[in-house]
């Protein structure tokens, strides 16, 4: 009895979940010059009209750039401070390690007005470079979060062993410690780019009508009006996230509600 | 004794793993009964079918007559003592003994006073206010055994309660647990996959294997007389001396040329190693004696294993104490046993 | 060889470098401006504006008003879901769908998930229409531009949060207790309420608290479903730094707002780690 109930609250809960998300792709391809769900006739053309628009091209592109960029920089950053943090002992190491996840938990927009003020004061505010490095600090905890772990001290024994056997550090770096962190910097890179792709409240700081991501396009936009074009761009988006999950868990395996797994 | 527990024909799958082939099984009042068996023989499953956590397919489980097969296990009057003990916690020890008899109504002041005698019976009277994971893993150990008796249960069910104990603590529960099943006089079903522990603290031991009870007798009847070769490996050492038919009612044994009488497809005969001797000089006339050779020799201080080829059969010797120098590799010996130890076994 | 002293220094030195230059010198910035006048002079003006003004507390109290029922709803939908995941379930893969789900809208942007609800409160959205279709209005409900709107769209982008949070914890439950709770004659009901709930209370109130935290500050939800009719407080750091160009007193504004999510935070990092502890 308790059982049914449950079942059909969660099982409502997952249509709440769903729903927005299905009406925005059912929306985005309907016949109308307005909004509509459902659609009324289906049709591929607003995705057409987006990618005729300059802006909107120009918008993908600048959230792409950024998203790889931040990306790139934010792993390059991350995977030395992982490996610090995990295998040498020194003091502020807890302070360090916290540090460097506070963004995961910091107001965004606190961190977007910081950086529009301090980018004022040492003139990088609305640019790529300002942007940047705002994205680069709120996505480095998710490469730092997925490659710690797998650094535990059982693999520290390779290392030791590789460099037993003569090959120097960074022979031993690339031969024996990247190739066990490979997953963790993929699953975490992804993590990373797709946080960088969606954010609103840190670029809208720094964007301008020439250099805009694609969510703050949006996001500018739908506040005056909305349009099957609109519905198109964030049918774009939730197709982009599911994939990437599907790639996630097939990577790492999203299973985390099984139980039976220690935490 | 007055029938306590009866089980009928028991089976449980899972899936198309059969953990129970008809297990059938009665446990009297008071009795202190071993479940014996190697990990996936079945011992846990049928334990927990009597528990309630599991409820099996086929057959019937009845506690003072009352059916309780399909009944949910806060229906059943027995307790059990976990392997990880299970102690809440978030509760503190006391909190965790005085759960059952909190919950089942019983008033405040009742319930804990309830809760300090079962404690006292373990010997952790001042323990009450730690929390369990402060606690040793004995001490983990007593207060699980304290929280299953507080209900006073008819029938307490205890699954390899032992297992995570370092060899001497193990040892010393063992008696304690003895002591204390005498005390409250409950019936004690122990399942372990120690044949040592086992013999140590049951009255009755079932044996079991690939879910099915190989032999259930006293530990005297299950060490002397194994029903199967699977018996006589499990429990202690056996040596297994091959028989072959010689004649209606007869085998004879791969041993000096011995001729036994045996029913029919009997094909070892058994003895247990402290029954085979070495024999300096004449023997007595109920011995039979075989050359042999030694080929190892094993001393672990109060005993010794020999390993003596006589022969094509290779005999385990147990001697107490240290052999002497003059017993190594390669000395020759006369091996000795009486007729009356063997036990003849048909596969 | 590298010494193990100089090694971390090494590693460490360019991350800690760029978190110095572009995480805590803003900051910093951020922090000294809130307590400064324009011309350098300490004062605590900008704060006290806050303090004083009865419309920040009407704000503060709004957010908080919606955060504290978003958090409450948050609760009751995601509790049932992760049960329903952990404990209902049984076809593996069927559970892997729901977790994919569950994660997909987190990882769509807030814009997007905001502009899903935009379409379906509207005046002839989905949910008015049907609403209206099995009668139980026959008027179009108002919701954008409503505190229920910024509701049901605040608890759609944290449940996950909550699903995940509490999931978690039941799942690591060792289901051992139940069956010793059970075993001492205690029925599935009160089992749950003295036995499971106290063991997942940890990770479900680390969850919560997280939820409270991102709903006190949550800004693009708020802003595109209050269609400008009600004001929350990350709305006013906005303005401040968008359309006032008062970043003194915008500054006081985001060190409130900090210090406020870190002591959340903090409390349910606290929590969880106490639970940790315990399980």
């Amino acid at each position: 009895m308790a059982r049914h109930l449950i079942s059909l609250v969660a099982l409502a809960a997952l249509a709440y979940l769903v729903l927005p998300l299905a009406v925005i792709i059912g929306a985005s391809l309907t016949q109308t010059s307005y909004l509509v769900f459902p659609p009324e006739g289906l049709t591929l053309k607003w995705f057409g009209v987006l990618f005729n628009d300059p802006s909107y091209v120009s918008a993908f592109v600048t959230s792409t750039l950024l998203a790889l960029a931040a990306t790139a920089v934010a792993i390059v950053l991350a995977v030395p401070a992982s490996l610090a943090l995990a295998r040498y002992a020194f003091p502020g190491r807890k302070s360090v390690s916290a540090l460097l996840a506070s963004p995961l938990v910091l107001p965004y927009v606190v961190l977007g007005a910081a950086l529009l003020q301090y980018g004022s004061a040492i003139g990088i505010a609305r640019s790529f470079e300002a942007l940047l490095v705002g994205h680069v600090i709120i996505v480095m905890p998710f490469v730092l979060r997925s490659v710690l772990p797998l650094l535990n001290p059982e693999q520290r024994t390779l290392e030791e062993a590789s460099l037993d056997l003569g090959a120097g550090p960074a022979t031993t770096f690339f031969l024996v410690v990247l190739p066990q962190i490979r997953g963790g910097i993929i699953s975490g890179g992804l993590l990373a780019f797709i946080s960088s792709w969606i954010n609103v409240e840190l670029s809208i700081f720094n964007t301008t009508a020439t250099l805009n991501t694609i969510p703050v396009k949006m996001f500018n936009y739908v506040q005056y009006t909305v349009d099957p074009t609109i519905a198109a761009v964030s049918a774009i988006t939730i197709v982009a996230a599911a994939l990437v999950i599907i790639i996630l868990d097939l990577l790492i395996g999203l299973d985390m509600l099984s139980e039976g797994r220690r935490s | 004794m007055q029938l306590l527990l009866s089980i009928d024909a028991v089976s449980k799958c899972f899936g198309t793993y059969q953990a129970l082939r008809d297990v059938t099984l009665s446990v009297g009042a008071g009795e202190f009964v071993a479940l014996l068996g190697p990990s996936g023989c079945g011992k846990t499953t049928l334990l927990r079918c009597i528990a309630g956590l599991l409820i099996p397919e086929r057959g019937a489980i009845r506690i003072d007559g009352d059916e309780i097969t399909a009944a949910p296990p806060y229906r059943r009057p027995l307790n059990t003592v976990f392997q990880n003990y299970a102690l809440f916690p978030h509760m503190s020890v006391l909190d965790n003994v005085a759960y059952g008899p909190r919950r089942a109504g019983i008033g405040r002041a009742e319930a804990y006073s309830r809760a300090r005698e079962a404690l006292a019976l373990v010997g952790l009277e001042d323990m009450g206010a730690r929390m369990p994971l402060a606690l040793s893993g004995g001490q983990q150990q007593r207060v699980a055994l304290a929280r299953a008796v507080v209900n006073k249960p008819k029938l307490l069910l205890l699954d390899e309660p032992l297992s995570a104990l370092d060899l001497k603590l193990r040892r010393r529960m063992q008696i304690e647990l003895k002591h204390i099943q005498e005390k409250l006089g409950i019936a004690f079903i122990f399942v372990t996959h120690d044949q040592e522990e086992a013999m140590a603290v049951a009255n009755r031991i079932v044996v079991m294997n690939a879910g099915r009870i190989e032999q259930a007798g006293t530990p005297g009847e299950v060490y002397r007389a194994p029903a199967t070769r699977f018996v006589a490996e499990f429990v202690g050492e056996p040596n297994l001396i091959p028989a072959s038919p010689a004649g209606p009612g007869r085998v004879r044994l791969a041993f000096a040329g011995l001729e036994v009488p045996a029913a029919d497809g009997v094909r070892y005969a058994m003895v247990r190693p402290e029954d085979v001797v070495l024999v300096d000089g004449q023997a007595s006339a109920d011995v039979v004696t075989a050359p042999g050779v030694v080929e190892d020799v094993v001393a672990i201080g109060a005993m010794t294993t020999l390993f003596v080829r006589c022969g094509d059969v290779l005999l385990k010797i147990a001697r107490l104490g240290m052999a002497p120098a003059d017993l190594r590799h390669g000395a020759a010996v006369t091996v000795g046993l009486r007729p009356a130890a063997l036990h003849m076994i048909a596969e | 060889m590298i010494s193990a002293r100089t090694a971390p220094a090494l590693l460490l030195f360019a991350p800690l470098a760029f978190f110095a230059a572009f995480f805590l010198v803003p900051m910093a910035v951020v922090a000294i401006s809130s307590i400064t006048t324009d011309g350098g002079a300490l004062t605590a003006l900008h704060y006290t504006r806050i303090l004083l003004d009865q419309y920040h507390w009407d704000v503060l109290w709004v957010t908080f008003r919606i955060a504290l029922v978003t958090t409450a709803i948050c609760m009751l939908i995601g509790f049932p879901l992760a049960w329903y995941l952990v404990r209902i379930v049984r076809w593996r893969a069927w559970r892997r769908v729901c977790v994919i789900l569950i994660i997909v809208p987190l990882f769509t942007s807030n814009i997007v998930r905001s502009f899903g609800w935009m379409v379906l409160l509207g005046r002839t959205g989905l949910v008015n229409q049907g609403l209206m279709g099995i009668g139980l209005t026959d008027r179009p409900m108002r919701f954008l531009g409503t505190e229920t709107g910024i509701l049901i769209g605040l608890v759609y982008i944290l449940v996950p949060f909550v699903v995940l949070a509490v999931g978690n914890a039941l799942a690591t439950i060792d289901r051992g207790y139940e069956d010793a709770s059970a075993d001492l004659g205690v029925g599935p009901a009160r089992t749950f309420w003295f036995v499971t709930l106290p063991l997942c209370l940890p990770g479900a109130v680390s969850g919560a608290i997280m939820v409270f935290a991102l709903a006190v500050s949550a800004y693009v939800t708020p802003a595109l479903l209050s269609g400008g009719q009600i004001t929350v407080f990350s709305m006013l750091i906005f303005q401040q730094y968008s359309s006032v160009f008062d970043f003194h007193y915008g500054a006081a504004l985001s060190v409130t707002l900090l210090v406020l999510t870190l002591v959340l935070v903090g409390i349910a990092g606290r929590i969880g780690e106490s639970g940790r502890r315990a399980a």
